[in-house]
């Protein structure tokens, strides 16, 4: 068994895919960088690598390579960053503000040391500064739009299979539609999200998504009242679910189906799903998510569920990042 | 970035470990193999190479290699073989059988594929064989430990129960020490059990929570899954209840989920038995939502079980309190 230089892998297979290097490389490097890497001449950055591989289709995670002092360190930042940003996210109430301000000097460390022409790293900045800071959803949408242009030139949210893209690209692009959602266009996100769909069900590395982009998906086309093609959607992201073995999610998908079930007059079908998907929210201690349900439930159907203090999630000690923000569950139109 | 052959990448590791060649080739393979290995004078075979690296407690399953084709062959062969093992731990009655059947015949495959001098996987194949049965039934206590004994000491030849730590190990070892563990608790030797899932899962919180391996919480909740219901099963229910929680927190970290229903059936018990039943009737709820979610036929039916046991017949009634 012989490591082979990564170089030849991705030559091959951007043969195999009748790709020529200027679209695979567009927005992340060069041409010729990305011929130099194929020759196994030069390796561009670890950044690039990764996005070149994912774009590819390629697994992003079975190479192994020396980094440099400045590449650990960017890694580093970026690590802290995400983390911050993330643990920002699950922070309600008084410990809200401290928390974005922590993320936000983080950012900032980061923002030091990455170069002007770094795309993929100028990307990751202004993205989480969206996440972080408040803004109205219009221009949250105009930043999200630059930030996928760094390294997607010519992306366009009404062709969007017509490119490649790696994972923090796809991660922008779920929250550019919901924006547009936010923005009163739910129309537009759920193509975008119709179109999402399709593309990570194709690309290996990006699968993982899968479950949140149905998740997103399945909610937009309920607040949309369309209950059978919310109902198709989440049975597929639920499935994914368990084959990842990401029960966080399943509760959610549950919960769109028993509103689907209820405004479709099935409420049999309907209290059956909502209280599975009651106590799961409880086993994965989604206390916010409980929250809503045991609300919607009592309008719906009288039933007064509680929820035990013991399921909420105390403050974790070092949570995991968590790049791909969930967003607030917030209640389908009636 | 400068890419690296695999044996600088073991080499960088086990210094940093501060181990010795002997200490991390015992079982492997010669200090002089592992030599030229480290030193890219000779390309190790796949399972070498995942062997050192997982009892260094690194990530294994990331590297681009050219494998040969039967090397190619044995590791589709064992993926199926897994998935099989998996659906048979899973599914009851005729379903199970059949799995257990599926499994048999792939493993019969991988071993006419293998070469004899591959120890690592014919350990592999007796640890699995142990674990799935005949196609009769399962094999009797004293057959299937030995066999699992005889499966450890292929690779690790001075396995004892008795001094566990203090020395390497890589995942399919921990798997095999897990299920002799788990055969003395069928037998109902539920302390020596307890005791042996102890040790592997202070090991593995040592050597694979490293944040480079790809999912710890498949090492760690499993590990932490099985010790609990064994101090639950030894009447131990404070401790188990702990441990439980930590597996809970474990997997909800991480959002690798599998271990979770068990998890929670174990804290439903303990609260039982500390004398909790409403807190355990939620308990027992929630596992029951996430075993039937999850197709887990096998889990929902030992949850139906130990709930009806404790809390009555009519499990899961559902009432207005849910």
């Amino acid at each position: 068994m012989k490591v082979k230089y990564l170089g030849e892998i991705v030559r091959r297979r951007r043969k195999m895919l009748g790709l020529s290097q200027e679209q695979v490389c567009d927005g992340l490097c060069t041409p010729m960088t990305l011929s130099r890497f194929e020759s196994g001449r030069q390796t561009p950055s670890r950044d690039c690598v990764e996005a070149i591989l994912q774009r590819l289709g390629l697994p992003d995670d079975l190479y192994y390579a020396q980094l440099t002092r400045e590449e650990s360190q960017l890694v580093s930042l970026r690590k802290e960053a995400r983390a911050s940003s993330s643990q920002f996210e699950k922070t309600f109430g008084e410990n809200r503000q401290q928390a974005r301000m922590n993320a936000l000097e983080k950012l900032r460390n980061l923002e030091r040391c990455v170069k002007e022409d770094d795309h993929i790293n100028q990307q990751f900045i202004l993205k989480t500064r969206v996440t972080l800071e408040v803004y109205p959803p219009q221009q949250q949408l105009e930043m999200l739009m630059k930030a996928i242009r760094l390294t997607s030139p010519r992306f366009n949210p009404d062709e969007i299979g017509n490119c490649l893209y790696c994972k923090n690209e796809v991660a922008i692009i779920n929250q550019i539609a919901i924006r547009y959602a936010l923005c009163g266009q739910r129309g537009k996100a759920i193509d975008i999200y119709s179109q999402l769909l399709k593309l990570v069900q194709k690309n290996a590395p990006n699968r993982d998504r899968l479950t949140l982009i149905a998740y997103n998906y399945a909610l937009h086309l309920a607040s949309e009242k369309r209950w059978e093609e919310a109902l198709e959607i989440s049975a597929l992201g639920r499935q994914a679910c368990i084959m990842q073995g990401n029960y966080r999610v399943i509760p959610g998908f549950l919960h769109i189906e028993a509103e689907c079930y209820y405004f479709m007059e099935k409420l049999n079908r309907s209290l059956e799903l909502y209280r599975s998907a009651y106590h799961i929210y409880g086993a994965v201690m989604d206390t916010r998510n409980q929250e809503v349900l045991i609300t919607d439930v009592k309008d719906r159907f009288n039933l007064a569920w509680g929820y035990h203090p013991e399921d909420t999630a105390a403050s974790c000690p070092e949570p995991e990042p968590d790049p791909w923000a969930r967003p607030v569950r917030h209640r389908p139109a009636r | 970035m400068r890419e690296m052959f695999i044996g600088e990448i073991i080499r960088q590791e086990r210094l940093e470990s501060g181990k010795t060649q002997e200490e991390l080739c015992a079982g492997v393979c010669d200090p002089s193999t592992l030599s030229r290995i480290e030193t890219g004078r000779q390309a190790p075979s796949r399972n070498v190479a995942n062997v050192l690296l997982q009892r260094l407690g690194q990530p294994y399953d990331r590297y681009y290699t050219s494998l040969t084709s039967s090397e190619a062959e044995a590791e589709a062969l064992r993926t199926k073989i897994d998935s099989c093992a998996a659906r048979f731990q899973q599914s009851l009655g005729d379903e199970k059988r059949q799995a257990r059947l599926d499994a048999l015949e792939q493993l019969g495959r991988l071993e006419s594929l293998m070469k004899s001098e591959d120890h690592i996987t014919r350990q592999y194949i007796l640890a699995m064989r142990a674990a799935l049965g005949e196609a009769a039934g399962p094999y009797r206590f004293e057959v299937k430990l030995n066999m699992l004994l005889e499966a450890i000491r292929l690779t690790v030849p001075n396995f004892d129960l008795k001094t566990l730590d203090n020395r390497l190990y890589s995942i399919d070892e921990t798997e095999i020490i897990s299920q002799i563990a788990g055969t003395y608790s069928e037998a109902g030797q539920h302390e020596k059990a307890a005791d042996i899932f102890n040790q592997l899962l202070t090991y593995v919180r040592e050597h694979y929570q490293g944040q480079d391996l790809t999912n710890p919480a498949r090492y760690l909740s499993p590990a932490a899954l099985n010790y609990a219901r064994e101090l639950c099963l030894a009447a131990r229910y404070t401790e188990a209840l702990e441990i439980a929680k930590l597996g809970q927190r474990m997997c909800l970290d991480y959002g690798y989920c599998r271990s979770l229903p068990g998890l929670l059936a174990v804290m439903a018990e303990c609260r039982y038995a500390m004398g909790e039943s409403e807190r355990s009737r939620a308990l027992y709820c929630q596992a029951y939502c996430l075993f039937k979610e999850t197709g887990n036929a096998s889990g929902l039916a030992h949850v139906e079980e130990s709930a009806r046991k404790l809390l009555g017949p009519d499990f899961p009634l559902w009432e207005v309190s849910a």
